[in-house]
């Protein structure tokens, strides 16, 4: 399987929407990435570093937990 | 310190340590034959090899004897292979190395352009491989005391 | 709508300079081949006579030439980041693939010149060894931008 199997989910695409529409562009530029990498992200193609994934809750001006989520599991 | 990091210093003392054996060997034989004669071939495999051998056979002293030291202090002896951290720092390490590669790869490009001896090419790479690993070990160790 | 999703995902300018790499490398090299296969034949030479130093000095110097005007008018006329935080990962990811190429090339090196080869096959080795590695390290930077980086 090609690609960081990544249990991580993010909730990046609604909270634009709800941050007056805030553009993928827009997100970028808070962030300090290329606009390309905030869709890899939102698409489950790249996994953000810490200081990055803050950096966007920031932007947001949320926890941590509610941009990105990880999953109950047993193991 | 986990069995990666044991095995980087151990790196950081064989490779220099087996590179000055190689070039006092072959530059000795150089003193009394002319250069196309030297067999460089042997004592490039022994290098090789005891850089290999040593490595392991270092890392694997380094953990027994730390691990018989703790014991004796009564503490829990340290054995863990390495986890994501150690993998990443390795993977840096490796990297930094690569710059000695490259600058090693043109010089013996151009070497084999004046079609100078096999010797002066070989032992030039070797070189090269060595002062690569030098660095990226040392890069590793930086990274594993001081963060990256 | 505030989001710019609908717009055609453009590749980033590091994602465009790789597609760039993949289609004249092997121009390059194809250049090089054709030059020094050419004098095989006119010159009647055995392949290691051949006076291969010219050609891939060339090749070098015109593909690095052109690649570096291409690539400084190419950034210059880019507006906003060159690179951020996830192209230097993947720029990192390429790195790996390429050492561990070029690292068996350099022993594939060693091991003719153990067997006193002419200086033509090592220096031709390490030329298309490389280039070969960096082409490879370029489609894995691809993948990357398109899959994300295997684990």
């Amino acid at each position: 399987m090609v690609g960081k199997p990544t249990h991580v989910t993010n909730s990046i695409r609604q909270l634009r929407f709800a941050a007056n529409e805030m553009t993928q562009a827009d997100l970028a530029e808070r962030v300090g990435v290329t606009r390309q990498t905030i869709i890899a992200i939102e698409q489950g193609r790249y996994s953000p570093s810490l200081e990055m994934a803050f950096q966007i809750a920031r932007a947001f001006g949320v926890p941590l937990d509610d941009v990105f989520q990880y999953p109950e599991t047993d193991h | 310190m986990t069995v990666s990091e044991r095995s980087v210093w151990v790196q950081l003392f064989v490779m220099p340590l087996v590179a000055v054996g190689y070039f006092s060997v072959v530059l000795s034989r150089a003193a009394d034959e002319s250069v196309a004669q030297i067999s460089w071939v042997v004592p490039m495999i022994w290098s090789i090899g005891i850089v290999v051998a040593g490595i392991i056979a270092g890392t694997i002293a380094s953990a027994i004897t730390s691990a018989i030291a703790a014991t004796a202090r009564g503490e829990e002896p340290e054995l863990d292979e390495g986890d994501q951290r150690d993998k990443e720092i390795e993977r840096l390490g490796n990297r930094k190395a690569q710059f000695f590669t490259g600058i090693g790869t043109i010089a013996v490009i151009v070497l084999c352009m004046f079609r100078v001896d096999p010797f002066w090419i070989a032992s030039a790479m070797f070189l090269a491989g060595i002062l690569g690993g030098v660095h990226g070990a040392i890069a590793k160790l930086v990274a594993y005391r001081r963060g990256f | 709508m505030g989001n710019d999703d609908a717009i055609k995902e453009e590749v980033s300018f590091t994602e465009s300079v790789q597609y760039a790499g993949l289609a004249f490398g092997p121009l390059a090299i194809l250049a090089y081949l054709g030059i020094v296969l050419t004098r095989v034949f006119t010159d009647d030479v055995s392949v290691t006579k051949v006076a291969w130093q010219g050609p891939m000095l060339l090749v070098v110097a015109i593909g690095g030439g052109l690649y570096g005007i291409g690539y400084g008018i190419a950034r210059l006329v880019h507006k906003g980041r060159v690179d951020d935080a996830r192209d230097k990962e993947i720029e990192r990811y390429a790195q790996s693939i390429n050492g561990g190429l070029v690292g068996l090339t350099v022993f594939v090196s060693i091991i003719l010149l153990a067997l006193n080869v002419e200086p033509f096959w090592v220096a031709n080795n390490l030329f298309l060894g490389s280039w070969f590695a960096s082409f490879v390290s370029t489609a894995g930077r691809v993948a990357a931008y398109r899959e994300g980086i295997p684990s």
